[in-house]
């Protein structure tokens, strides 16, 4: 068995392939390979460190429990980061789920009672995301990056953070090629604008 | 000529301009032209992604020509980079150790048994052969003493088979005496007598018997109204 040195040093089919025969070692090294890359980009999707955490885990949990299903025809890192956006765009949904009327309580039975039960869902999603660029990510492309919406979120940060070919991408999110495409282009075009006020 | 951004803010389309400008006849001698409209979304996307080839010539002059398109065009190029440059952002310590508790390290069995009969190898490959060229003499000299020794073997087995003999026959007349004793002489000669199928119907019968003894006295010994 190679040392951990050595692991370090070898593609990712050969540190899967000794993960599959069951070396601890191999385990290790493709959650010390991918740990920082799969928690940044899940951080990213939902803007919450502990959150991210605990995705991050499940994520990596699911894949190395199920490394018997990966198929080595295609890159393990897509295999990761699609398990990854969707263990982050599931988390995002079943938030989505439990939702409180923005219009107010059914109960309230006069205007004022209407009105202070409103509950002011953009106030406190500007103020978090603001808190969030000061405070955790720190720049003006976390802020506009926070901003978009899931799905190009997680394209333009393939593209772009983790370098990958439109290609994988859409392999990866499972989305047709042109689809893909698109999310990118919006997804830089509301970036532009974002940070074009910035520039003067 | 001042290149005209079209009045809903957006750049041009370059491929709309390609569709309605009159093709060039093959004839002609190709010859890079300034682009009167600016550089479209579409445009950007592909200078970004490298996918702008040598054919696009006019699009290059245009941006030499258009401070305003290679504005925007610096203003993608930095959004890209600034992508590009993001840092990442590590787990709280310990994270690869709370993943691998949760992870079935599963070693297969052959794998197993590679890896411990790999461990007893040498390491260099000079002991690696003293050590093959030992386990042959070894397993050369095993082959030799067993076959000697079987050799050897005819009065063991001569022993063996005779108090084999005699152990069988100590526990037949073990079995007379018993059956003497719980059934009597009578019993015994049946016993002997019987075929196959009477003995395991006589069999039966006595351990249904003996069963529905048991159970009457135990019922007996819980029964409320005879404890007292």
């Amino acid at each position: 068995m190679p040392t951990s040195d050595e692991l370090a040093g070898f593609p990712d089919a050969d540190v899967v392939h000794l993960a599959q025969q069951g070396r601890e070692r191999a385990f290790r090294e493709l959650v010390r390979r991918y740990e920082r890359p799969v928690f940044s980009l899940i951080l990213r999707m939902v803007r919450d460190r502990e959150t991210a955490e605990d995705l991050a885990q499940d994520t990596f949990i699911k894949v190395l429990n199920h490394l018997d299903r990966y198929s080595p025809e295609f890159k393990f890192s897509s295999w990761l980061f699609k398990i990854a956006n969707n263990v982050a765009i599931d988390f995002l949904r079943r938030r989505r789920l439990p939702t409180i009327s923005i219009d107010g309580s059914p109960h309230a039975t006069t205007a004022a009672d209407r009105d202070a039960s409103v509950l002011d869902l953009e106030a406190d999603q500007e103020d978090a995301l603001e808190e969030l660029a000061s405070r955790e990510l720190g720049s003006a492309i976390e802020l506009a990056i926070a901003r978009l919406r899931p799905e190009y979120r997680a394209c333009i940060l393939l593209r772009h953070v983790e370098g990958r070919s439109y290609e994988e991408i859409a392999a990866t999110l499972d989305l047709p090629l042109g689809t893909v495409k698109t999310y990118i282009h919006r997804a830089r075009h509301e970036l532009r604008r974002a940070l074009e006020p910035l520039r003067s | 000529m001042t290149p005209s951004r079209p009045p809903d803010g957006s750049a041009g389309s370059r491929s709309a301009a390609r569709e309605t400008s009159p093709a060039t006849p093959s004839y002609a001698p190709v010859e890079p032209t300034v682009s009167d409209t600016h550089l479209s979304p579409a445009d950007v996307d592909r200078l970004l992604d490298g996918e702008i080839g040598p054919d696009d010539a006019p699009l290059w002059a245009h941006l030499e020509a258009c401070p305003s398109c290679a504005a925007e065009l610096e203003l993608a190029r930095e959004v890209v980079f600034a992508l590009e440059t993001l840092p990442d952002f590590a787990p709280t310590p310990g994270f690869a150790d709370r993943v691998m508790r949760e992870v079935d390290v599963f070693e297969p069995w052959h794998v197993a048994a590679t890896e411990t009969v790999r461990r007893f190898l040498p390491a260099s490959r000079p002991a690696r052969v003293w050590a093959t060229l030992g386990a042959a003499a070894g397993l050369a000299m095993t082959t030799l003493v067993g076959r000697w020794l079987l050799s050897q073997a005819d009065i063991p087995l001569l022993l063996a088979a005779s108090g084999l003999e005699q152990a069988r026959s100590q526990t037949a007349a073990a079995g007379r005496e018993l059956t003497l004793a719980a059934l009597g002489q009578p019993g015994l000669s049946a016993v002997q007598t019987a075929s196959a199928g009477s003995l395991l119907l006589m069999a039966g019968g006595f351990v249904v018997i003996v069963g529905l003894g048991l159970v009457g006295l135990r019922t007996l010994a819980i029964d409320p109204t005879t404890s007292e």
